[in-house]
């Protein structure tokens, strides 16, 4: 089974999409349930895919709101499977206009992971 | 690049570590409007969810799924991806021919504990009552049955055991077997079962 973790960065983050953003929120969580559910299921936590699933550089994971109704707000729940401790971290969440820094922002944050342990 | 951003990468994790979503929600305080709203999203998805957990328990991946079912991976993984309502029955029952395991769908509105362990019970009933009908066959019917009898027997008063621990005044009914188990063929030297 996997554990589950979050970084400071979500706390401040989820606090912000709660008061501002709570069903795309609810949305991407939803989906984060269904991924571990899978992430479960699956030898492989690369073994499959969703329609909710972005793969990015470095093994972080995106998860979007896909599912979660109409009129939501593109959303991205960023997630780090560590296969070698079975745990699950949640990095970050951000909109498709913060995209790039936000994939930035958890490059780096597995880079300290690796480098750290 | 956001250069503040990059230095908040390298802090300390929270430390605090979960077993499933909803501990991780629950423990990181998520709010109760959001939490509700993830329940209800999950309500969305209970079948779905269902045939994940039957293709795993049938110890299958998506690409060897697909090959059972004559449909692509992606075609699994949209499906797998889905609501409930954009399932077909077709789907279905390929799923339940894959894993080898039996379906059953319930359409209404959703029982309550007292009445879903009533429900069961009665199909319990029912069961039991055709399988006693079967041992009248020959023998050897009997003699099997009256084993998964007992071993039925033993089995649910474990469960009723086990439940009873869970309730806030303990263990108040003790239920223990002191034996399980028959001499058959000849009904006369059977053992009781002894209930305490």
């Amino acid at each position: 089974m996997w554990q589950i973790e979050a970084t400071p960065q979500w706390d401040r983050d989820r606090k912000w999409y709660e008061k501002k953003r709570p069903a795309e929120l609810a949305a991407v969580l939803h989906n984060l349930k269904r991924y571990v559910l899978q992430l479960n299921s699956a030898p492989n936590a690369m073994a499959f895919t969703a329609g909710y699933l972005h793969h990015e550089p470095h093994g972080v994971v995106a998860i979007d709101q896909k599912g979660g109704g109409g009129n939501l707000q593109e959303t991205r729940l960023y997630i780090y499977p560590n296969e070698e401790r079975h745990v699950l971290f949640i990095i970050t969440i951000g909109n498709k206009d913060e995209q790039q820094s936000d994939i930035q922002f958890c490059s780096e944050f597995v880079a300290s992971f690796a480098s750290n342990g | 690049m956001n250069t503040e951003r990059e230095k908040k990468a390298h802090q300390p994790l929270t430390g605090r570590r979960y077993h499933s979503v909803d501990e991780f929600l629950a423990g990181e305080s998520v709010s109760a409007d959001v939490r509700s709203a993830v329940s209800k999203l999950d309500k969305e998805t209970m079948l779905v969810d269902s045939l994940i957990r039957a293709r795993h328990e049938a110890g299958l991946t998506q690409q060897q799924m697909a090959d059972k079912i004559g449909k692509t991976q992606g075609a699994i993984s949209k499906l797998e991806s889905s609501t409930d309502t954009e399932i077909t029955v077709e789907e279905l029952a390929a799923y339940a021919k894959a894993t080898e395991q039996n379906f059953a769908i319930m359409i209404g509105k959703p029982m309550n504990h007292v009445e879903s362990v009533k429900y069961h019970a009665f199909g319990i009933r029912d069961h039991l009552s055709k399988l006693a009908k079967e041992a009248h066959r020959n023998e050897e019917a009997e003699q099997a049955i009256q084993a998964f009898f007992g071993e039925a027997f033993f089995n649910i008063l474990t469960i009723l055991s086990k439940c009873q621990d869970e309730m806030p005044n303990g263990p108040s009914i003790q239920v223990r077997m002191r034996k399980v188990g028959y001499s058959l063929p000849n009904p006369q030297n059977r053992d009781p079962i002894v209930v305490v």
